[in-house]
């Protein structure tokens, strides 16, 4: 079995569109969250949401080609452009075949469904745009991403809500792992900031109103975000014979399925996807030193992951230390897991656990170290980073420092 | 009993299934076997049937209401839309 290192990290996010920005935000605490910004007449209770706002696509796409491409792609290839750039890796005929694209996301073309229904429903058009549907589809951005970055391999979509973009990464990881591919452009995007979706949020009473602040007293629930993560991977072999820069290794990868409910989320079903991640990896407990939670600032969401870790690391959850940078970007979906990996593979990389902000107190359900209001300097040997979708499906990935 | 709470304790029992006439008003709704999502439901079929707009919070509203609560919220906001009119 193949080793499989990271080697380059793009992101689009709320609080900045490249590496340098995200990073620098997050370990200082900027909020990327705000009154959401829609179409005049579209009125919504939504209080605060993690919208992208300086992304032109203009700068990044042909224009001829942006027509082509809904919002979601957009960020998708924005991402996947700069990860590969840092990477260094070269698409040519051979590793071309070798490379394979997996991108996770919630819902896909999400603002082409919104706008061309409004269009039928309430303008009474008759007809729509010719690429309404490769639009829209969920595996758009796998193939927009394919055709922009001229990867031939295996390539799809990957789709389980928020974890989206945990399980894409973690095929990929696997696929490297047992030699189906030797590099791959994997991670998540969603774009579904759109008045139809809030809407359908709203439906469920379980936004914020006033901030997100994960495993909190007086939490008050989620806020919806939106962005890309895209990272490629590739095994040791290939990126050493290429002298690449290695930023971390993938050490391990675990998933499992609640089978519960739809909604309410089951600690013993998150606790078998984070046991797994390290048993993958063959990690004991007590070599992680950080975990990127799921966190997304529900009452229910927060006490049941922390009930998760106490299951999975035993006596050691009193150690490993806790946050949520969904506190700062918000809930992205099928993104979410890609932008919260590349936090931990940074976490890694400089040694620095981003913090859970607006954390006001303990909450008698959540009793470990969030990393409350402040960036912490500290040893980061693993990072796990969890991603716990509705409908019960849990995803885990272990990334380790790469000491050779 | 006025009909906007005959009509939510209907709504209840039939959510709960228990039937009308064994839901009362000093319940408590999280202990009438409604999980978060259910009462979520419970609060979209009540908004539909009286048009109106509850406030609600799944994360912080659920403890310690009761039904008469409920029904409460429902006839003030019922009594607010007729005054409009």
């Amino acid at each position: 079995m193949s080793r499989v290192v990271l080697t380059g990290l793009g992101i689009v996010s709320p609080i900045g569109n490249s590496i340098r920005n995200y990073w620098s935000s997050l370990i200082a605490g900027r909020s990327g969250l705000a009154a959401p910004v829609l179409p005049s007449g579209m009125q919504v209770s939504t209080k605060l949401v993690g919208q992208v706002l300086d992304f032109d696509p203009a700068l990044h796409v042909a224009p001829q080609q942006i027509g082509s491409l809904d919002r979601v792609s957009q960020f998708a290839v924005v991402a996947a452009r700069q990860a590969l750039a840092q990477s260094g890796v070269r698409l040519d005929d051979g590793l071309a075949e070798r490379t394979a694209v997996i991108i996770g996301t919630g819902s896909g073309g999400h603002e082409t469904v919104d706008d061309s229904f409004h269009r039928l429903y309430a303008e009474a058009a008759t007809r729509l745009h010719p690429l309404t549907i490769p639009k829209a589809m969920i595996s758009a951005a796998a193939s927009q991403v394919s055709l922009f970055c001229g990867a031939k391999g295996p390539a799809y979509a990957v789709a389980s809500a928020c974890a989206s973009a945990t399980h894409a990464i973690g095929q990929a990881f696997h696929m490297l792992r047992s030699g189906g591919a030797t590099c791959a452009i994997c991670g998540g995007t969603e774009a579904s900031i759109t008045f139809g979706a809030l809407k359908g949020w709203e439906a469920m009473r379980i936004m914020a109103p006033d901030a997100c602040r994960p495993f909190s007293s007086a939490r008050k629930g989620m806020v919806i975000g939106e962005g890309a993560g895209i990272v490629v991977l590739e095994t040791l072999e290939h990126a050493r014979s290429r002298d690449a820069d290695i930023l971390a290794e993938v050490a391990g990868f675990g998933m499992s399925a609640d089978s519960k409910d739809l909604t309410a989320p089951d600690p013993a079903g998150m606790a078998r996807a984070v046991s797994a991640a390290m048993r993958d990896g063959a990690l004991a407990p007590d070599t992680v030193d950080y975990v990127n939670a799921h966190g997304t600032g529900t009452v229910a969401n927060d006490q049941a992951e922390t009930a998760a870790v106490h299951i999975s690391f035993g006596n050691h959850a009193r150690r490993v230390v806790l946050s949520s940078t969904k506190s700062m970007i918000g809930h992205a979906l099928g993104a979410a897991g890609a932008l919260e990996l590349i936090a931990s593979v940074m976490a890694l990389r400089q040694d620095i656990v981003p913090q859970t902000i607006n954390y006001l107190g303990p909450d008698p359900a959540c009793d470990l170290d969030y990393v409350p209001n402040e960036a912490r300097q500290m040893p980061v040997r693993v990072a796990l980073s969890n991603s716990f979708a509705f409908g019960g499906l849990n995803a885990v990935l272990a990334v380790r420092k790469f000491t050779g | 009993m006025s009909d906007v709470a005959a009509e939510i304790m209907q709504i209840i029992g039939s959510k709960t299934g228990s039937g009308y006439g064994v839901v009362g008003l000093t319940d408590q709704l999280d202990e009438l076997g409604l999980d978060s999502l259910s009462v979520v439901e419970l609060t979209f079929v009540i908004e539909e049937k009286f048009d109106v707009e509850i406030p609600f919070n799944a994360n912080f509203d659920i403890k310690a209401k009761t039904v008469g609560d409920l029904i409460k919220t429902v006839e003030a906001l019922v009594a607010a839309k007729v005054s409009l009119t």
